[in-house]
């Protein structure tokens, strides 16, 4: 069995964003990039599947659609176990056309398991993984909290709103996964780092996708008005304004 | 023009998210000189007509459809009714099923998808659309250059008034295959406890409240609010409350109306899961704590005394 672990690059979370002088761009200079955390959750779980017993694994591979400033993090997960890593050279535009270069990627290539996180941490679509199950025509489910595999079949927990599922799945299936999948994202060690640089990361040309959204402007959100500070010991108060000013009570 | 917005029910009834969800649908429609479609399952006719009257033109109550976590085919039992009654918007709330099928629908008609909405767009024609990015640091503006879009609201978008609208119901039942290399191994439906993301009231706990053992005044102050219970992710990730119970990036996304933050600090990640609230109250004893921020109303204070005068004050 292979599976793949969509991985996307993402400026830490906790970097000020700065808006490029033109206003229609994000000034990437100085931004430390990250996995997406979720990303190194899927990883993590799926090099937990490889090391289970008789898994029948033989692989776990990387795959990124993205230009040289992502190698140093598809490096890091090289260094964390991925046995290897490809890397679509082009900047990721919006979601559909990512998830149509992966697909064409996945036509070349076959894995029983690809994984994709919830969101990533920069634009916070939410959809590559579901549209990239939707143009390969791969199963497809999103809400993944649990995932083992069982006689070459997968099986998973699926949360809904409310509800849950325990499904058995037979591959090959795009799984979305949330929290819940892994407990803490694996970090590299001495040796993952050293193994790393000889780890093959291969670069390969996108197909021609047309983007059918265009990232036109961006803006720093109003400043919130100031918040309303109430004394300790006038709970009262709060309680009055809640229920005249904000009206939510 | 058309516009269609697909709700699954919930427990064979609807949600306030998911009415609000109608209702933004409806302003999007009017803004579109349009007609709203309303495109239920899992609902009782009298209560998708309940829904509809959110603002919906019309109501097609569909039955049948393949299993829910059959996601390709339920796509191609619902394909022909998006096809026509979404030939300009397709419309989903942010719940798990809806945005996996806004994903398939999207990618079976080559259709744009933009997620995160909660305003009406800037412009109809070219349609431009406003959305938060890097976990609200930014808004981006975002052009679709060709008609027919998905779009996803994020919840607590639209002022939900019933029985605005007497829309036209249809019910329909859609047959589907289903796909026999899934299987439903074990189900569990919930215990029927107010959801966490679904709650208009939240109560939340940080690691300032030192330990599992003092959140009393919290499931107290729950309790007279009719609140649901939300933590911080050092809370949960230390055993004192639940997984279910994580809000932030990290965690569950909610959005009520109002969210009570009690010993949190408002840490980037914290605040990227609770900043679509309507009004953020915080406690918190460090007057510089970044929750001030972004809340509304704050007291400075410490939770071991403010707690409890607050729930005195309530109950009177
Ligand atoms: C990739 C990543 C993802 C993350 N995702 C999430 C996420 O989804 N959700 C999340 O919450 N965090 C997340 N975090 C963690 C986040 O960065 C913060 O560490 C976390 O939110 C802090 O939790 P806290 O506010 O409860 O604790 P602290 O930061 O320790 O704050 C405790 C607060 O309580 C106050 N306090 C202490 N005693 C009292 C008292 N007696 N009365 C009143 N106030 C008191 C203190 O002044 C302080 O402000 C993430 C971090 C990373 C790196
Ligand atoms: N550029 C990319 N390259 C590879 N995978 C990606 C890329 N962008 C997004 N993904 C995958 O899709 C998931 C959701 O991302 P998004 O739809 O951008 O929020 C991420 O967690 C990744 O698994």
């Amino acid at each position: 069995m292979k599976i793949a672990v969509c991985l996307s690059h993402v400026p830490d979370t906790t970097t000020r964003i700065k808006i490029g002088s033109q206003s229609d761009q994000i000034d990437y200079t100085g931004v430390q990039w990250v996995i997406n955390p979720w990303d190194e959750l899927a990883l993590t779980r799926a090099l937990e599947l490889k090391e289970l017993p008789g898994s029948g694994v033989d692989e776990v591979v990387v795959v990124n659609v993205g230009d040289s400033i992502a190698d140093p993090v598809i490096r890091k997960a090289l260094a964390i176990g991925a046995d290897r890593a490809v890397r679509v050279n082009t900047a990721p535009s919006d979601s559909l056309s990512v998830a149509r270069i992966l697909a064409a990627f996945f036509a070349t290539e076959r894995f029983d398991l690809i994984l994709a996180g919830l969101e990533s941490s920069d634009y916070n679509g939410g959809m590559t993984g579901m549209l990239l199950g939707g143009v390969l025509g791969y199963r497809t489910l999103n809400g993944i909290s649990a995932l083992n595999l069982e006689a070459g079949k997968l099986k998973l927990s699926r949360e809904m709103d409310g509800s849950r599922q325990i499904l058995v799945v037979e591959p090959p299936l795009v799984a979305v996964v949330q929290k819940g999948i892994a407990i803490v994202p694996r970090i590299p060690s001495m040796r993952g780092v050293m193994q790393a640089r000889t780890k093959p990361l291969q670069v390969v040309d996108p197909v021609k996708v047309e983007a059918g959204l265009t990232t036109i402007g961006y803006s720093y959100p109003k400043p919130k008005g100031a918040c309303r500070m109430v004394a300790p010991g006038n709970e009262n108060e709060l309680i009055a304004l809640l229920k005249t000013e904000a009206r939510v009570l | 023009m058309s516009i269609a917005l697909y709700i699954q029910g919930r427990n064979r009834s609807y949600t306030p998210h998911q009415s609000g969800w109608v209702a933004f649908a409806s302003s999007f429609a009017k803004s579109a000189d349009s007609r709203l479609t309303l495109i239920t399952q899992g609902l009782p006719p009298d209560k998708a007509a309940q829904l509809g009257g959110f603002g919906a033109d019309e109501v097609m109550v569909v039955d049948g459809m393949p299993p829910v976590s059959d996601l390709h085919n339920s796509i191609e039992a619902l394909f022909p009714l998006f096809k026509e009654k979404g030939k300009t918007f397709i419309l989903f709330g942010n719940d798990t099923h809806s945005k996996a099928l806004a994903a398939l629908i999207a990618a079976r008609l080559e259709f744009g998808i933009v997620t995160g909405v909660g305003a009406l767009p800037e412009s109809f024609s070219p349609l431009v659309l406003t959305r938060k990015a890097f976990s609200g640091k930014v808004l981006t503006s975002t052009l679709v250059g060709k008609p027919g879009v998905v779009l996803v609201f994020n919840a607590g978008v639209g002022e939900a008034v019933a029985g605005i609208s007497s829309p036209v119901i249809a019910e329909l039942h859609l047959n589907g295959n289903s796909d026999e290399g899934i299987v439903v191994d074990s189900e569990e439906t919930g215990d029927g406890k107010q959801l966490l993301t679904d709650a208009l009231r939240v109560v939340s706990g940080g690691r300032g409240m030192k330990g599992p053992e003092n959140w009393k005044p919290l499931e107290e102050l729950a309790s007279v609010l009719g609140a649901a219970l939300a933590c911080s992710r050092p809370v949960s990730d230390e055993g004192w409350r639940s997984h279910h119970e994580h809000v932030g990036q990290t965690g569950k996304v909610i959005a009520p109306e109002l969210y009570v933050a009690c010993g949190i600090s408002g840490a980037i990640q914290h605040v990227a899961g609770i900043n679509g609230s309507k009004v953020i109250v915080a406690i918190n004893k460090d007057k510089e704590a970044p929750i001030f921020e972004v809340a509304d109303y704050g007291i400075v204070g410490d939770v071991n005394t403010v707690l409890p005068s607050l729930i005195k004050a309530l109950k009177e």
